[in-house]
């Protein structure tokens, strides 16, 4: 319960950061949105976790196709939204019920969907129609839940909007409760979700790992990159509790990596470079073995099958797959638990492209739902393309962390590179981009009609490697 | 430790089992074996009492440290010990799981031998207390191999060479003169004179037993000791 409660203030800060992002544009829109999410806070009160998730999920897909749009637009958005914000209505209209009992089925209950499509067929002629229903059901379900609960979570919102630079705090309205204390250190820690404090591995008189120092913030995607041998499956092996660190201290979620590895294990996922299935049992039976072992009921099982388009493949044994299915079933295993971290290692490494493809697709996907993926890589494309963050490690030394658009502008400007034409010949030549010898020749060149092609040249993270380490990224 | 994972560690070693031919072998061959050898064996000289103990520490031996190797170390080479114990399941269950998997293994693979053979006579209840701490050893013997291997090839090969010393020490360790009452307190050699002994109905040899639990003990404790140097690599 208590990790649900984190998730669902981690949901609310985000929220609450849209919310107060867009107030001003969307009039009356963050009403329906803040009534919508206070919603989700107190019907937490009675779901399961994989349920608040896909709740949370749900909400995140439809406020940002919302946030494309002007207010004009957003009911018709609603209605395209129908079948997911349906789903959600009926969990709320559930919870509204007080005579419900965990048995009944909420998805076909008759008095349920008739309240829900009500709401819906008002929503599509109204939005504000659709607004104050949702204040109702808002109002209605206040009263089945602690109220210091409730107050916690519209703390949490106000206090997120309030930190968010230049943004209004949110109107007063929508503060009900008073805002409680901040969260005790002893407790899970969601901000920064991975707190590495000078980690260390020796291996004899190998230095594998040498105090490295980071954290990782929740619901981001943290770059490791690095040769082979830098070190970076060691540290992941640190962080997960396989190995155990010479020095220093790691924290996931707030837990100590070493003395709290059970709690660490029920947090995070973690894909392995190689393929770790039993390759005798089928695809299913894999899967199933770590779903009991979570404990996580069957239906989860179908639902990931399903979303990763395993279902064709469960009953083939795993020794027969490809390496990009059985990346695909590595994936679904290390999801089976809603991890709120992800760990993978060479998630793409010798996959074909449209696999690779795949595999980065759902990343981001993840990504979008709120899970905080530290991803090990030496393909700086992936890590570029995929990374909020990123961190170099050469020889068990953390010697560069930052977005990779800073690492890429590290040192050195970008580059322009002009073809040009030139006594019959086409000559390349490159500047500086701020270089006035290339300013004068391009003007010179375009006025002669001369240019052939004229493009910048951005270092890549690769180049900006070798400049920090001296050694090769590959 | 959550019994509830432990029963799903064991129905997978189960699962695992049941589409591995290798160790369906393994568990059959001293069952089959004993068949045909101890029908020879058999005449008016030699009853059962005489020719079946030795198959006993025959299926101790080769099920409970073959079977044991080859199905840990196989977990610990392909990496999926590792993806288990990132789960809710510990080291220690997973260990523990496959102990009492081949444990089980061990116990009807001598069942099998006696009941094969006509061998459950004598103190019957004596000779079912033997099995479970023969067999108990033997397993112990399998998972010290496995904690110390880290591939197949030299696991299976350190078990091999185990299980042929272990099994002929029992078997012909009074062909070697004064050093017989040393190799006699060797396990191969203390089971199968206990089972003999059981048997034959003759009163349990205290002293036999004791060296034997005291050599479960050793195995055990020793084992204990490397899973916690493993947790802290």
């Amino acid at each position: 319960m208590k990790e649900a409660c984190n998730r669902a203030v981690e949901f609310s800060r985000r929220l609450a950061q849209f919310i107060a992002r867009n107030e001003k544009e969307f009039n009356d829109l963050p009403r329906a949105l803040r009534a919508v999410a206070s919603m989700g806070f107190q019907s937490l009160a009675g779901q399961s976790i994989t349920d608040w998730v896909r709740t949370a999920a749900d909400l995140t897909a439809l406020l940002e196709r919302i946030a494309l749009v002007p207010t004009s637009s957003a009911h018709v958005l609603f209605q395209e939204q129908y079948p997911g914000l349906k789903n959600l209505l009926i969990k709320f209209v559930a919870y509204t019920h007080v005579a419900l009992d965990e048995s009944r089925r909420f998805y076909t209950d008759p008095e349920i969907l008739s309240e829900v499509d009500e709401i819906m067929q008002q929503g599509r002629s109204d939005i504000n129609v659709l607004i104050s229903a949702l204040d109702d059901l808002n109002g209605a379900l206040q009263a089945r839940v602690p109220g210091a609960w409730v107050a916690s979570q519209h703390a949490h919102i106000d206090q997120a909007a309030q930190n968010l630079a230049g943004a209004s705090p949110l109107p007063q309205e929508a503060r009900p409760g008073q805002r409680l204390a901040s969260k005790t250190r002893n407790g899970p820690d969601r901000e920064n979700m991975i707190e590495v404090d000078n980690l260390s591995k020796k291996f004899g008189t190998l230095r594998a790992v040498d105090s490295v120092s980071f954290s990782v913030n929740c619901g981001e995607i943290f770059g490791f990159l690095g040769p082979n041998g830098a070190g970076k499956t060691t540290t992941v092996r640190m962080l997960i509790g396989l190995t155990h660190p010479s020095g220093g201290s790691a924290h996931i979620g707030g837990y100590d990596c070493v003395t709290q590895r059970g709690a660490v294990h029920r947090i995070t996922g973690v894909v392995f470079e190689i393929p770790t299935l039993y390759v005798r049992l089928s695809v299913r039976e894999n899967l199933l073995l770590f779903a009991r072992l979570y404990d996580v009921p069957n239906v989860r099982l179908e639902q990931l099958m399903a979303q990763l388009g395993l279902k064709e493949v469960q009953q083939k044994q795993a020794g027969q797959l490809s390496k990009g299915w059985k990346q695909r079933v590595l994936i679904a295993r290390a999801l089976l638990h809603d991890p709120e971290v992800l760990f993978l290692d060479e998630p793409t490494s010798g996959l074909d492209p449209n696999s690779a493809k795949l595999i980065r697709d759902m990343i981001q996907e993840l990504r979008r739902s709120g899970v905080t993926i530290f991803l090990c890589t030496h393909d700086m494309h992936e890590a570029d393309e995929l990374c909020d963050r990123i961190g170099f490690i050469y020889k068990g030394r953390l010697v560069a962390l930052d977005t990779p658009q800073a690492l890429k502008s590290h040192g050195q400007s970008r580059d322009v590179q002009v073809e040009f034409v030139e006594d019959g010949q086409v000559i390349t030549r490159r500047y500086p981009i701020h270089d006035p010898e290339a300013a004068n020749l391009i003007y010179r060149k375009l006025l002669a009609k001369e240019v052939v092609t004229i493009d910048t040249k951005q270092q890549t993270l690769a180049d900006v490697f070798a400049q920090l380490t001296g050694g090769e990224l590959n | 430790m959550n019994a509830r994972i432990l029963y799903q560690l064991i129905r997978h070693d189960w699962n695992d089992f049941r589409r591995n031919p290798a160790l369906w072998i393994m568990v059959g061959i001293p069952v089959l074996l004993s068949f045909f050898v101890v029908k020879v064996m058999i005449n008016e000289t030699t009853g059962p009492a005489e020719a079946v103990p030795m198959w006993v520490l025959f299926a101790q031996a080769m099920i409970g440290i073959m079977t044991m190797t080859l199905n840990f170390v196989d977990e610990k080479e392909k990496k999926t010990l590792e993806a288990l114990i990132i789960t809710p399941a510990t080291y220690r269950a997973v260990t523990l799981s496959k102990v009492l998997f081949v444990f089980v293994l061990v116990l009807l693979g001598q069942l099998g031998v006696l009941l094969i053979n006509g061998g459950l006579i004598g103190n019957v209840f004596l000779l079912f207390l033997l099995m479970l701490v023969g067999g108990a050893v033997f397993v112990s013997i399998g998972l010290l191999i496995s904690l110390f291997s880290e591939t197949e090839r030299n696991g299976s090969a350190v078990a091999s060479a185990l299980m042929v010393v272990l099994f002929l020490s029992g078997v012909v360790y009074e062909a070697f003169g004064s050093l017989t009452q040393v190799l006699r307190f060797l396990p191969g050699a203390l089971t199968i004179n206990l089972v003999r002994g059981a048997m034959h109905n003759q009163p349990v040899n205290v002293t036999d037993l004791s060296a034997l639990l005291a050599w479960l003990l050793l195995f055990l404790l020793l084992a204990e000791w490397r899973i916690r140097a493993e947790l802290l690599k």
